[in-house]
């Protein structure tokens, strides 16, 4: 079974998707620093490359006009170094520049930097407006070449200026190996840096998980940490939070439910018992036993009702009870209620006051679960109202629903008590017998009615004041008269 | 003679409680605690009426009516069955079952609805009813002790017209739910609303008399009788 499973998760997703995020984010960003970095260095590179060119050439273009200003004719017909020049062919500016000068092709002049290998080469046949070439010089040297002509001492000539560029290769190789080993160090940097970025984004999450694998059916009171509710993660745990508490809610309901059901149901069965037992061990007559026979029957009666009603609830609840839908008038409905029941109100002194709409109010509603859930809310407000108290009942439309509301002048509920009312068997005073209140179903039956016929129950109270409740029925699915 | 009635149910204990009940009405009961043993009972006796559970070892209660209807036997059979979703009182009513009691169920209602499906009162059609000295019109609606007529409110009237209709016989508040408010629901406040009317009904007709007419049978309900000439086989209280 386990292998199975392994085998399943295994066939299941791809590598990739079986790492962690944090893996998976660190490795996007090395991507992505590896994309970037390969794509902006040869750009960079030819940059460089291009501007250390230019460079070069400004600088050949001054080294030319510096040369041709110190170059005068001499006696024999050739060129030569200004006597009276303050610098010298040794002085810094020109000791790496070769140069040298040509009438046509005869030479009259030519210079080679202390160490530098004397370049022999005429000058080229130039068009117009050309100036710049290289050529390859002692074997494997490359020079760049300025080539112009100049007027020395009244004299055309063609004067050349020469830079070995192997300096500049040199440096572009520099940056080559600056870039070729920075490259891997850069993406390295990116996927640790990623790597931790992930890990601290991810650490509230870690938390909450380890909190939530913490929370359990029995401490469903705890709640996902949440530092900060603004961003997204923050979110989510409000989110989860609130999931919780509904679930919190539900269990709490759900174990209040199974607490209070077994008790409802071991009363009876325990009265059943005891007064068996004892009427087996007296021995009294005839009519003694009748007497402890038809207080058994009773007992079996009540758990019969309750049976009956758990499983009602439950098959409304489940959908399982077909609902039939038909046009209902609210103010004959609350009559036929009253009718039935006002001999409870009777007994007690009390008064039902019926108000009743000035026009016909019509809805769609199964009438049969609709009079029902309004009498359990009639007998509710009757049982729960002191003797010779009004009780009021009133059907009227309200912004667009049909209501139906019951006030009475009872003790009122707390706020504590008015969402758990509608519980089933949810009682306020714990200590109230039976006898005076029912089972506790009443309200979670009318509750569950309503809900089927597609409305709301609402309910407003003040200690003191009495309670009103109140049935909203949409009429917008009522169908035309 | 007695009209036979065969009671068909697994359970020992109910079918002991059933059959002994309906011995002490004056009926002739067989029990059959298998539907197979069911099968070999009908095939060799005429029963006037069949009690028959639905679940049962063997051949289950369904498949009897099925057989039974199907060798023509047009015995009125009265189907008892813990199961009461309204697809299965359909397919009980539709297999050939002349009426549907769902357990648990009272014993006075078990009998209420074998003399309905046995006809064998009259007194459900009859438009006057007479205990001792209480008279029912049915046709002026008017209720007459020793010729001093009581007032009644109409549901008062209604419940009493059931009660002594049902003379001598227990009625619950469920069967007076059913047929007086015409509330099958149990889960209502009725069975309060029913006492407060009996409480009443009481004050009018047996206050001042010497031996009461209305009883109650803890437990179960509501007796309508005069114990005077009530037989041995009859609860007295």
């Amino acid at each position: 079974m386990k292998m199975g499973l392994q085998a399943a998760a295994g066939s299941d997703g791809s590598w990739w998707r079986r790492r962690s995020l944090k893996l998976r984010l660190a490795l996007w960003f090395s991507l992505i620093a590896c994309t970037l970095v390969l794509g902006l260095l040869p750009v960079a590179y030819y940059q460089i490359e291009r501007r250390l060119g230019i460079d070069l050439d400004h600088q050949m273009e001054i080294d030319w006009v510096l040369i041709e200003a110190h170059l005068e004719a001499d006696e024999a017909g050739g060129v030569r170094w200004k006597k009276d020049s303050p610098s010298t062919l040794e002085s810094g500016g020109y000791s790496e520049s070769w140069f040298d000068v040509w009438s046509d092709s005869t030479p009259l002049m030519s210079h080679t930097p202390r160490g530098g290998v004397p370049i022999q080469t005429p000058p080229r046949q130039l068009q117009s407006g050309e100036a710049f070439y290289s050529l390859v010089f002692s074997g494997e040297r490359e020079a760049r070449v300025l080539q112009k002509s100049a007027q020395i001492s009244g004299r055309s000539v063609t004067l050349r200026v020469f830079r070995d560029r192997s300096n500049l290769r040199e440096t572009l190789r520099q940056v080559l190996w600056v870039f070729v080993l920075g490259v891997p160090v850069a993406i390295l940097l990116a996927a640790t840096g990623g790597y931790f970025m992930a890990g601290r984004a991810m650490r509230p999450i870690v938390a909450m998980t380890e909190r939530a694998r913490l929370i359990t059916s029995e401490s469903l009171g705890q709640r996902l940490p949440n530092p900060n509710p603004h961003d997204e993660l923050g979110q989510l745990a409000t989110v989860f939070n609130g999931t919780l508490e509904r679930l919190e809610n539900s269990f709490e309901s759900l174990r209040r439910f199974t607490a209070d059901a077994s008790h409802e149901l071991r009363t009876p069965l325990m009265a059943l018992r005891s007064v068996g037992e004892i009427a087996l061990r007296e021995s009294g007559d005839a009519a003694e036993l009748r007497e402890t026979i038809g207080s058994m029957l009773e007992e079996a009666q009540r758990l019969h009702d309750l049976a009956d009603t758990l499983l009602m609830l439950a098959r409304v609840e489940g959908g399982r009870t077909p609902i039939a839908l038909e046009r209902v008038d609210l103010g004959e409905l609350v009559e036929g209620v009253v009718e039935s029941i006002e001999v409870l109100a009777a007994e007690k002194g009390q008064k039902i006051e019926v108000a009743s709409p000035d026009q016909v109010i019509t809805i769609v509603a199964d009438r049969t679960l609709l009079r029902q859930a309004t009498m359990n809310l009639l007998h509710n407000a009757i049982r729960y109202s002191p003797i010779g108290s009004t009780v009021r009942i009133h059907c009227r439309l309200n912004m667009g629903a049909a209501e139906i509301e019951v006030a009475d002048e009872g003790p009122g509920i707390a706020a504590e008590h008015r969402e758990k009312v509608f519980e089933r068997f949810y009682r306020i005073d714990k200590a109230r017998s039976r006898a005076e209140g029912g089972a506790g179903l009443g309200l979670a039956l009318a509750k569950v009615f309503v809900e089927q016929c597609g409305g709301t129950i609402h309910l407003s109270s003040e200690v003191d004041q009495g309670s009103r409740f109140c049935i909203r029925l949409s009429r917008r699915d009522c169908a035309p008269a | 003679m007695p009209l036979k009635i065969l009671i068909v149910e697994d359970d020992p204990k109910t079918s002991e409680a059933i059959c002994s009940g309906l011995s002490s009405e004056n009926f002739s009961v067989t029990p059959a605690l298998t539907g197979d043993e069911a099968e070999v009972r009908l095939r060799e006796e005429a029963f006037d009426l069949i009690l028959l559970d639905w679940m049962l070892p063997g051949a289950s209660g369904i498949e009897i009516l099925g057989n039974t209807r199907l060798r023509g036997i047009r015995t009125p059979v009265l189907l008892l069955t813990a199961r009461d979703a309204v697809e299965d009182r359909v397919l009980g009513l539709d297999s050939g079952a002349d009426d549907y009691l769902v357990k648990p169920f009272a014993f006075a209602e078990l009998l209420a609805r074998i003399r309905v499906l046995l006809r064998r009162t009259s007194r459900e059609t009859a438009l006057q009813h007479q205990i001792a000295d209480l008279h029912l019109d049915l046709t002026s609606r008017q209720v007459r002790c020793g010729g001093a007529e009581i007032l009644l409110t109409p549901r008062e009237f209604e419940v009493l017209h059931f009660l002594m209709r049902a003379e001598g016989e227990v009625v619950t508040r469920a069967m007076l739910a059913r047929e007086v408010w015409r509330e099958p629901n149990r889960s209502t406040p009725l069975d309060n609303v029913i006492d407060v009317h009996l409480a009443r009904l009481r004050k009018k007709i047996d206050e001042g008399r010497p031996s009461k007419l209305i009883h109650t049978i803890r437990g179960v309900g509501y007796l309508c009788a005069d114990k005077r000439l009530s037989s041995p086989g009859k609860p007295s209280e």
